[in-house]
C-alpha cells in the first residue's frame, strides 16, 4: 500500500510538472529530479533529435543531471531495434556512440522528437518492463507537455524574432526618413483619402507649410486649384489600382503662388500588402517651367513678329540659299514660301547689277569677319516676282550658330514711301511756286499801282504849283496836268478791277452761268454800236452751220471785248482793220481775231497769258499786263482753249476754240 | 543853277511829268529814253549830268545794267527811280552805289533833295579820287 501510495504521489507530481508552463529546460529538469530524487537514481537526460541522417542520429542536450557534454550521436539501426514495438527500451550499456558506460539504462522515446534517459549502476527492481510500466503514461504526458514548451517556446523566440526585425526595420526607416528629408526632392505620403501623413523638409520647403499645417489635412484642398483637381483626381485613382506615375502639376504654395512640380507617385503598402495610400516624389520644376513659359512666350512673340512684321524677314545661309520666308516676304516679292526656299538669293530677289556686289561683300564677310553694309539700315532695290525693281529699305544681320554663318534680313517695301516723298517733294515745291507766286504777285501789283499813282502825284504837284507859285496860270499846261490825271486814275481803276477779277478767279468765285447764245447776234448787239461810236470797224466773216452755243454772256462779253480793244491798240497805225473770223464746226467753235499791228516778238508768245506780262515791243501803249490773263482764264472756264499765231510788223491772230455741246 | 539831266523811263506819263517837274526846278532834261541803248546813245552824244534811272525799262537790260555803265564808264551820278520798294531790288540796285534812290510816286521835294545830295556826294568822291 505504501508504495501504491509513492507511486501515486510521485505520478501526480510528475503531472503536475507537466503542467507548469516552464521553459522546455525547465520542465525537463523538474521532470528528471522529480525521477532522480524519488527514485535514488544516478542520472537522467533528455535528449532533442536534431536529426535522423544515417548512419548516425543527432541529439542535443535539452537538460540533464549531473551535466552532460552538449551533443549525442546515435546510430540509427539500434535507435530503430530499439524502439520497434514499445516506446522504451531496457539496457545494460548506453546506446549512444561513444559513451563507455555500464548498469541499467532505460530509454523512452518522447513522441518523435526526444529520448528521455534514466541510469543507475545498478537497480535490477526498478530497470524492468513492469517497473517502468506505471509511468508510460507520465511520460507520453511529459513528452506532450515537452513538446507543447518547445512550440512555445519557438513561437516567442518567433515573436522575438519578429520583434527585433521590427525593430530594425523601425531603425530603418527613421534612416531612410533621415536620407529623404535631405534629399532635394519633395516627398508626401498620403492615405487613402488623400490625407497629409507625412511631408519631408524639400516639400515643405518647396510648399512653405510647417508639417504640423498640412499633416491630417487633404493634400488636394492645401496643394490644388480648382484646374489641377482633376488632374490629381485621375491620377490618384489609377494609383489606387496599384499603378506608379509621373506626371505634370501645378501646386499652389502657402503665399499663393503657383509652383510646378514633376511628380513621381507609387501606391503605398502596409506589411500585410494593404494599400494604404501613396507616397509622391516631388521636382520643383518651377523655374524651369517659368524659363520655359518664358520662351515660349518669347517664341511666340518671335512668331509673331515674324508673321506680322511690315518688314519682310528673309533668312540665308553662307551660301545664300534662303531658309526663311515671312508671310511679309511673300507679299512684297511675290514669292510664295513654297517656291523660294531652298533656292539661291541671286536667282530671284537680287538684281541683277548687284549680284557682284552681293557675292563678293558675302565672301568678304566670311573671310574677313567685316561687313560694311552690315547691321545698319541702307536703300537698295530689290527685285520681285513679276520682274519689276523696286526700292527698299535693308536691314542685314550676321548670325553665328553652331560655326554656321547665317543672315537675317528685314525688308521693307518704300516704293509707296518713295512715291509719297517724291510727291510731298513735288507739293512743296508746287507750294513754294505757289508761294513765289503770290510775293511776286504783290510786288508787281504794287509796282503797277504805284506807276500811275506816282503820274497823279507829279501832276498834282505841279498843278499845285502853278495855282500857288506861278504869276501867270497857263491854262493849257493846267489841262494837261489835269489829263495825265485823269487818265491814270482810270488807269488805277481798270488795274484794280482786273487785279479783283484775278483774286476771284483765284479762289473760284467768278459767276458761271452759260446759256445758249447765238454768237453773231451777240456780236451784233453787244460789240459793234460801241466800236462804231467810236468810228472802228471791226470786219467780221462767218462760215459753218450757225448754232448757239453755251457760254456766259458776261464772261463772253470781257474776252471779246478785250481781245477786239487789243487788236485795235496794237494796230493803230495799221491800213487794215481787224477781223473776226467765226467758223462754226461739228464739235467745236472758232473765234480768230486778227489784227494787222505790230505783231508778237517770238520770245515773249510763250509768257503772253501770265499776269503782268507785257510783249517787249508795246512802247507807250498803255496796259496793265493782265487783260490777256484774264481772258485765258475765262476761255478756260468754258472748257475752251486759247492760243496765239503772230508775226512781228505784220499782226497777231488770237484763236478761241469753245466746244460746242448740244444744247 | 540847274543840272543836264538824263530821264531814263518807259511809262510816258510818268516820263512826261517827270520833265516837267524838273523844269520847273530849273534843270534842263537833255534827253528821255525809254531802254538801256537809248540810253547809251544819249550820254555818248550829249552832256549828261545828273541820269535818272528807271530800274524796269523797255528791253533785256535794266536800269541797274544802266547803272553799272554809267558808274564805269561816264563817271555822273545816277538816281534809281522805282516802284519797286522790295529788299530784293533794293539791294541788287544798291551794289552799284546809287547816288539816290527816288521810291515812286515822288514828289518834287523828294527830287529836290536827292538831286542835292547826289551833287555834294559826287563832288566829295570826285575829289577823293582825283
Amino acid at each position: 500500500m505504501d508504495r501504491a501510495l509513492e507511486l501515486l504521489s510521485l505520478l501526480y507530481e510528475l503531472s503536475l510538472t507537466n503542467q507548469q508552463y516552464l521553459s522546455p529546460q525547465e520542465t525537463a529538469r523538474n521532470f528528471i529530479q522529480k525521477f532522480l530524487s524519488r527514485k535514488s537514481l544516478q542520472y537522467g537526460a533528455v535528449w532533442k533529435i536534431d536529426s535522423y541522417d544515417k548512419p548516425y542520429m543527432r541529439l542535443s542536450r535539452i537538460y540533464s543531471i549531473p551535466s552532460q557534454p552538449d551533443e549525442r550521436e546515435l546510430d540509427l539501426d539500434i535507435f530503430l531495434n530499439s524502439f520497434g514495438k514499445e516506446s522504451f527500451t531496457l539496457t545494460k550499456k548506453s546506446i549512444f556512440k561513444n559513451v563507455d558506460m555500464e548498469g541499467d539504462f532505460v530509454y523512452f522515446l518522447l513522441k518523435d522528437f526526444a529520448i528521455f534517459e534514466l541510469y543507475h549502476e545498478k537497480n535490477e527492481k526498478l530497470f524492468t518492463k513492469v517497473g517502468f510500466a506505471p509511468f508510460l503514461d507520465v511520460v507520453k504526458q511529459f513528452a506532450t507537455s515537452l513538446e507543447s514548451r518547445y512550440a512555445y517556446d519557438m513561437l516567442q523566440q518567433e515573436v522575438a524574432q519578429r520583434k527585433k526585425a521590427e525593430l530594425s526595420l523601425m531603425a530603418n526607416e527613421e534612416k531612410f526618413r533621415r536620407i529623404i528629408d535631405n534629399i532635394s526632392l519633395g516627398l508626401m505620403e498620403v492615405d487613402n483619402n488623400e490625407i497629409v501623413q507625412y511631408a519631408n523638409e524639400s516639400f515643405l520647403e518647396f510648399t512653405g507649410y510647417d508639417l504640423e499645417e498640412i499633416l491630417g489635412k487633404k493634400a488636394s484642398d492645401i496643394f490644388l486649384d480648382e484646374e489641377q483637381k482633376p488632374v490629381m483626381y485621375n491620377e490618384s485613382e489609377s494609383r489606387k489600382e496599384g499603378k506608379s506615375n509621373s506626371y505634370e502639376l501645378s501646386m499652389i504654395d502657402k503665399y499663393g503662388n503657383k509652383r510646378w512640380a514633376i511628380i513621381s507617385g507609387a501606391p503605398n503598402y502596409d506589411k500585410n500588402g494593404q494599400l494604404i495610400g501613396s507616397i509622391g516624389i516631388h521636382l520643383d520644376i518651377t523655374e524651369e517651367k517659368k524659363l520655359r513659359q518664358e520662351n515660349e512666350f518669347k517664341d511666340a512673340q518671335l512668331k509673331k513678329l515674324f508673321e506680322k512684321s511690315l518688314d519682310a524677314l528673309v533668312s540665308i545661309d553662307s551660301k545664300g540659299v534662303i531658309f526663311e520666308w515671312s508671310p511679309q516676304a511673300e507679299k512684297i516679292f511675290g514669292f510664295s514660301a513654297e517656291e523660294i526656299i531652298g533656292t539661291h538669293l541671286s536667282e530671284s530677289i537680287v538684281p541683277s547689277k548687284y549680284l557682284e556686289a552681293h557675292e563678293t561683300g558675302m565672301k568678304n564677310y566670311l573671310t574677313t569677319g567685316h561687313g560694311p553694309v552690315l547691321n545698319q539700315r541702307i536703300e537698295i532695290t530689290a527685285t520681285r516676282k513679276s520682274g519689276e525693281e523696286f526700292p527698299i529699305e535693308l536691314t542685314v544681320f550676321p548670325l553665328k550658330h553652331d560655326h554656321e554663318e547665317y543672315f537675317t534680313a528685314f525688308v521693307r517695301d518704300i516704293t509707296e514711301i518713295k512715291a509719297s516723298k517724291e510727291n510731298m517733294e513735288k507739293a512743296l515745291e508746287r507750294q513754294k511756286e505757289l508761294n513765289n507766286m503770290k510775293s511776286q504777285f504783290i510786288s508787281m501789283t504794287s509796282h503797277e499801282l504805284r506807276t500811275p499813282l506816282t503820274t497823279i502825284k507829279s501832276n498834282t504837284e505841279l498843278l499845285n504849283y502853278q495855282l500857288t507859285e506861278q504869276d501867270q496860270i497857263v491854262k493849257a499846261r493846267l489841262l494837261k496836268n489835269v489829263d495825265r490825271i485823269e487818265n491814270n486814275v482810270d488807269r488805277l481803276n481798270h488795274l484794280i478791277n482786273n487785279i479783283l477779277m484775278i483774286g476771284k478767279l483765284d479762289s473760284d468765285k467768278v459767276p458761271f452761268a452759260p446759256e445758249p447764245i447765238d454768237i453773231v447776234r451777240f456780236i451784233e448787239r453787244e460789240l459793234l454800236p460801241d466800236l462804231e461810236s467810236r468810228g472802228k470797224n471791226l470786219v467780221i466773216e462767218v462760215s459753218g452751220e450757225p448754232d448757239k452755243v453755251l457760254l456766259d454772256k458776261k464772261l463772253f462779253t470781257h474776252i471779246l471785248t478785250n481781245l477786239v480793244e487789243n487788236a485795235f491798240k496794237y494796230s493803230e497805225e495799221s491800213q487794215n482793220s481787224p477781223e473776226l473770223h467765226l467758223m462754226y464746226r461739228s464739235d467745236e467753235v472758232v473765234i480768230d481775231i486778227k489784227d494787222y499791228g505790230i505783231g508778237i516778238p517770238p520770245e515773249d508768245l510763250s509768257s503772253l497769258f501770265s499776269i503782268f506780262f507785257r510783249a517787249s515791243n508795246v512802247g507807250n501803249i498803255q496796259g496793265t499786263g493782265l487783260g490777256l490773263s484774264i481772258v485765258k482764264q475765262f476761255v478756260e472756264l468754258h472748257e475752251g482753249t486759247i492760243d496765239v499765231t503772230s508775226q512781228v510788223g505784220e499782226g497777231t491772230v488770237f484763236h478761241l476754240y469753245f466746244p460746242n455741246k448740244p444744247n | 543853277m540847274g543840272y543836264q539831266i538824263l530821264i531814263v523811263e518807259d511809262d510816258q506819263w510818268i516820263a512826261e511829268s517827270l520833265s516837267e517837274m524838273l523844269e520847273v526846278l530849273n534843270h534842263d532834261v537833255v534827253s528821255v529814253v525809254d531802254s538801256y541803248d537809248a540810253a547809251i546813245t544819249m550820254l555818248e552824244e550829249v552832256k549828261v549830268e545828273i541820269a535818272l534811272l528807271d530800274i524796269q525799262i523797255r528791253g533785256e537790260k535794266t536800269g541797274i545794267d544802266l547803272a553799272e555803265k554809267i558808274k564805269n564808264d561816264y563817271h555822273i551820278p545816277f538816281i534809281f527811280t522805282t516802284a519797286y520798294a522790295d529788299k530784293e531790288t533794293i539791294k541788287k540796285a544798291s551794289v552799284q552805289s546809287p547816288y539816290g534812290y527816288l521810291v515812286k510816286p515822288y514828289g518834287m521835294k523828294d527830287i529836290s533833295v536827292s538831286f542835292d545830295f547826289a551833287i555834294e556826294n559826287h563832288r566829295f568822291i570826285s575829289g577823293i579820287t582825283g
